[in-house]
């Protein structure tokens, strides 16, 4: 069980407010009640489940979830890309041996190459060419396929079933 | 000894002299076919690539590359090719004026395994999709029916 607490505000006129809080573990609520005199006006609800609070903000319907997730993957995947070249500056500049960025890029690839492992459905790949045209050096089925690590040669089936 | 200008068509050899108006670099990638780690250019308008000294056997024979040229002068000519050179770092290019008319063009000859195929504009994509959506509709309407 949570904690409940109410805390209710009168009027002389009568006229009274009163938000009821309830917390637990996995929700928190709020429901306000405004009365007029004894003729009640409203009541509000607002129940907000912790946990992924940021995602059922964001996640109201099919089509924003994935978007949102492709975005997620095309962010992460520009990152690999920029800790790859960094990692590359530093060799450049004799911070780091020929031996020691070898070393970093044979142990740790999934943090310096991107992979391209995804098997994407039609829906998925509607969505992603749709983000495609607002994200900057997106030209070809190549750059498609690493921004957002699909499988090329599941879009080249597909091109080639045509 | 033959020129492929087809978007898809791959080449792949232990040498190769490429030119191209402009190359990005874009760090490493697994191959898509061999899935081994390679260093992955873009060459982008006036591209070119051309096998100098044809692979050895083991890269020849590696599961997936059948379809790919491998005879000594083939060669691949397009607005934009991607090209996969075996190795962890960065090939130095060279620059040379008045290759392509009056335009300078960049080189890079690896001298290690590489790949190179032409690039698939996303225009394609976006056509056989529509396609599939459309066909995709059209049996939901009848099965309806």
């Amino acid at each position: 069980m949570g904690d409940l607490c109410i805390n209710k505000a009168v009027s002389d006129t009568g006229d009274s407010t009163t938000v009821s809080v309830f917390l637990s573990n996995d929700m928190s609520a709020k429901i306000a009640t405004v009365s007029t005199g004894s003729e009640i006006k409203f009541h509000k609800a607002i129940v907000v489940a912790k946990g992924d609070t940021f995602e059922n903000a964001l996640l109201n319907s099919a089509f924003a979830k994935e978007a949102i997730n492709l975005l997620l993957k095309a962010v992460d995947n520009r990152t690999i890309e920029r800790d790859y070249f960094r990692l590359y500056c530093d060799l450049l500049d004799g911070t780091l041996s020929e031996e020691e960025f070898d070393r970093q890029v044979n142990e740790h690839p999934n943090e310096y190459i991107v992979s391209e492992d995804v098997d994407p459905d039609l829906n998925s790949i509607q969505v992603a060419l749709e983000l495609s045209k607002r994200i900057r050096n997106v030209r070809t089925v190549e750059d498609f396929a690493s921004l957002f690590s699909f499988n090329q040669l599941v879009l080249k089936k597909l091109m080639a079933d045509d | 000894m033959t020129k492929f200008t087809e978007t898809g068509e791959t080449i792949h050899a232990a040498h190769m002299d490429t030119h191209a108006r402009k190359y990005e670099w874009k760090g490493m990638m697994a191959h898509p076919v061999t899935k081994e780690m390679m260093v992955l250019y873009e060459c982008d308008r006036n591209s070119y690539a051309e096998i100098v000294k044809e692979c050895c056997k083991d890269d020849i024979e590696r599961k997936g590359t059948e379809v790919y040229h491998a005879e000594l002068g083939d060669c691949l000519e397009a607005d934009a090719i991607s090209l996969y050179i075996r190795g962890k770092r960065k090939i130095k290019e060279t620059v040379k004026e008045g290759v392509t008319g009056t335009h300078g063009a960049r080189f890079i000859c690896p001298r290690v395994y590489a790949i190179s195929t032409i690039k698939t504009p996303l225009a394609n994509l976006v056509k056989s999709i529509e396609k599939k959506k459309l066909i995709e509709d059209l049996s939901i309407k009848i099965e309806e029916k």
